[in-house]
């Protein structure tokens, strides 16, 4: 059976530092999870304020696993990458078999 | 009307007291009346509760947000800043905390929500105001330090850290954080009581006396070099550092005066030489343009008369040489010179009259009798010419005082030396 890809979406309201670090993180955990075809996708909701309205967000930084399902979100400082990724269940190095949204399917 | 009045808010519950119903009512009550906005998330991160202060922080109704999708704090009890977008309103900065709780029996998350935009946005600015004024500091040319109102400094500049921390004692440890004093008393200061006059000058700034206070002084390099620095401490309106200290480094400023100095020491005496020999130029050319023939010319008689001496003298200093006595030549050489002085002749006059005295030689005078009239005259000459020029200088550095001698009176000395 087909695994679903990692798809994230980071909604940030402009980039700064703290915000280009965050997404420099996020891509190297996803870079080191072994899931080739995983994805995050930058909103900035300054830019694209109607997206932020259809998914409903209400504050900045939001970080969203839109698949596998069920989707989650988290709110905050995401620098502590780790526990981003045990949050929302994403495989860390070394980890690759481990798949995202297994215990909430 | 029966009822237990709740303490927050003064609302009758139809609740009994410390009941279960009771206790989720004066908790609501309390968050109700908070001041900080309050959510409450249940374990998925949909909100299931929201004050009134959180509603005008998301800028929703309550009822309009309720059971949305908002996400979970990553970290417990870690404070962390979170940003609102609210329709047709600025956005807010707002820190949170976020704290497990037991929410009408289930696991849930409070998050309180304390709006810091203007204080984030003062920080902001704070920073970058300090930014820039570190970057002016650092950029001037001249050392600098901020003193607090202690008199410790604050801040240095890089010109300081690079000229004179290790001068003024401080070693390659910052300065900052020991006071102005200490650092003053580690250098070493060569002009006896110029340490004083600065920490004086320095301490009543400090102190509020004085608003603004200069002083010079010489501070020894580790080269043993002199190094003048002028100090201007400055009081600063204000809270923050007190004291502005500029130090500027004016050794090269003084190096330069002090050879401007020399220099035009210098190109005055030149200067006064070169007046005095311009004076005797002007004075030799005022002689020859007041005359413009040659002497022989202008003054025939006085001229032949003056050959007749010059000959005479050569006559007496031969004489002299041949019975080996004194040579009455120098005498003989002033009365011309002054002769010729007082006709304002030149040198080619001079000239002339030598020639013309071996002119008039006896034509079958044994040659060495003439080797003997020319190597004598020739020494006349000489000293006739700078008897001469002596002569003119004197003329020129009392020209202003001395009479001038009228011809009559001139021919008359000339005829004298007969």
């Amino acid at each position: 059976m087909m695994r679903e890809p990692i798809r994230l979406r980071l909604y940030v309201a402009g980039r700064n530092r703290r915000t280009d670090m965050a997404e420099l993180a996020l891509r190297s955990l996803l870079e080191a999870s072994g899931e080739g075809n995983a994805e995050l996708e930058v909103i900035d909701v300054l830019r694209e304020p109607r997206v932020a309205e259809s998914e409903n967000i209400l504050a900045t930084p939001t970080l969203e696993r839109l698949s596998p399902a069920p989707r989650r979100r988290l709110v905050g400082d995401l620098s502590q990458i780790a526990q981003v990724a045990r949050e929302l269940d994403l495989p860390t190095n070394g980890d690759a078999s481990r798949h995202p949204g297994k215990d909430h399917a | 009307m029966s009822g237990i009045v709740t303490p927050t808010t003064g609302r009758i519950s139809d609740a009994p007291p410390n009941s279960g119903e009771w206790l989720r009512e004066t908790v609501r009550d309390l968050l109700e009346a908070s001041v900080d906005g309050l959510l409450v998330l249940d374990a998925g991160g949909r909100l299931l509760f929201a004050n009134d202060p959180a509603c005008v922080l998301i800028g929703r109704p309550f009822d309009a947000v309720r059971g949305s999708h908002f996400g979970l704090p990553v970290e417990e009890d870690t404070p962390f800043d979170l940003e609102f977008h609210r329709a047709c309103a600025a956005p807010v900065r707002v820190e949170s905390r976020a704290r497990r709780i037991v929410w009408e029996g289930a696991g849930a998350w409070l998050l309180v929500l304390r709006d810091v935009s203007a204080v984030r946005f003062a920080w902001g600015e704070l920073r970058r105001s300090e930014a820039i004024t570190r970057g002016i500091v650092e950029a001037l040319p001249s050392a600098v330090l901020l003193l607090d109102a202690e008199g410790r400094v604050v801040l240095t500049n890089e010109r300081f850290r690079r000229d004179l921390r290790e001068v003024m004692g401080g070693g390659r440890k910052d300065a900052a954080g020991r006071v102005f004093a200490e650092l003053l008393l580690a250098a070493r200061m060569p002009v006896a009581g110029s340490r004083e006059r600065v920490l004086t000058q320095v301490e009543e700034v400090v102190g509020g006396r004085q608003a603004v206070a200069e002083a010079a002084f010489a501070l020894l390099d580790e080269a043993g070099e002199w190094q003048w620095y002028e100090l201007q401490a400055q009081h600063l309106a204000g809270g923050g550092p007190q004291t502005l200290i500029t130090l500027r480094d004016v050794s090269a400023v003084r190096a330069s005066s002090r050879a401007e100095a020399m220099s035009e020491a210098e190109a005055g005496r030149a200067g006064e030489r070169a007046m005095e020999m311009g004076r005797l130029v002007d004075l030799a050319a005022q002689e020859t343009s007041a005359r413009q023939e040659r002497l022989s010319q202008s003054h025939p008689a006085v001229f032949a008369e003056l050959v007749n001496h010059y000959r005479q003298a050569v006559d007496e200093g031969l004489e002299a040489l041949v019975q080996q006595s004194t040579s009455n030549r120098s005498a003989a050489a002033r009365l011309i010179a002054s002769g010729l002085a007082s006709l304002g002749a030149t040198a080619k006059d001079t000239l002339e009259v030598h020639l013309e005295t071996l002119r008039r030689m006896d034509p079958q005078c044994p040659p060495a009798r003439l080797a003997a009239v020319m190597a004598e005259s020739r020494l006349i000459l000489l000293e006739v010419m700078g008897l001469l020029a002596n002569a003119y200088r004197e003329r020129a550095l009392t020209r202003d005082s001395a009479p001038r001698i009228p011809e009559v009176e001139r021919l008359r000395v000339v005829g004298g030396l007969g």
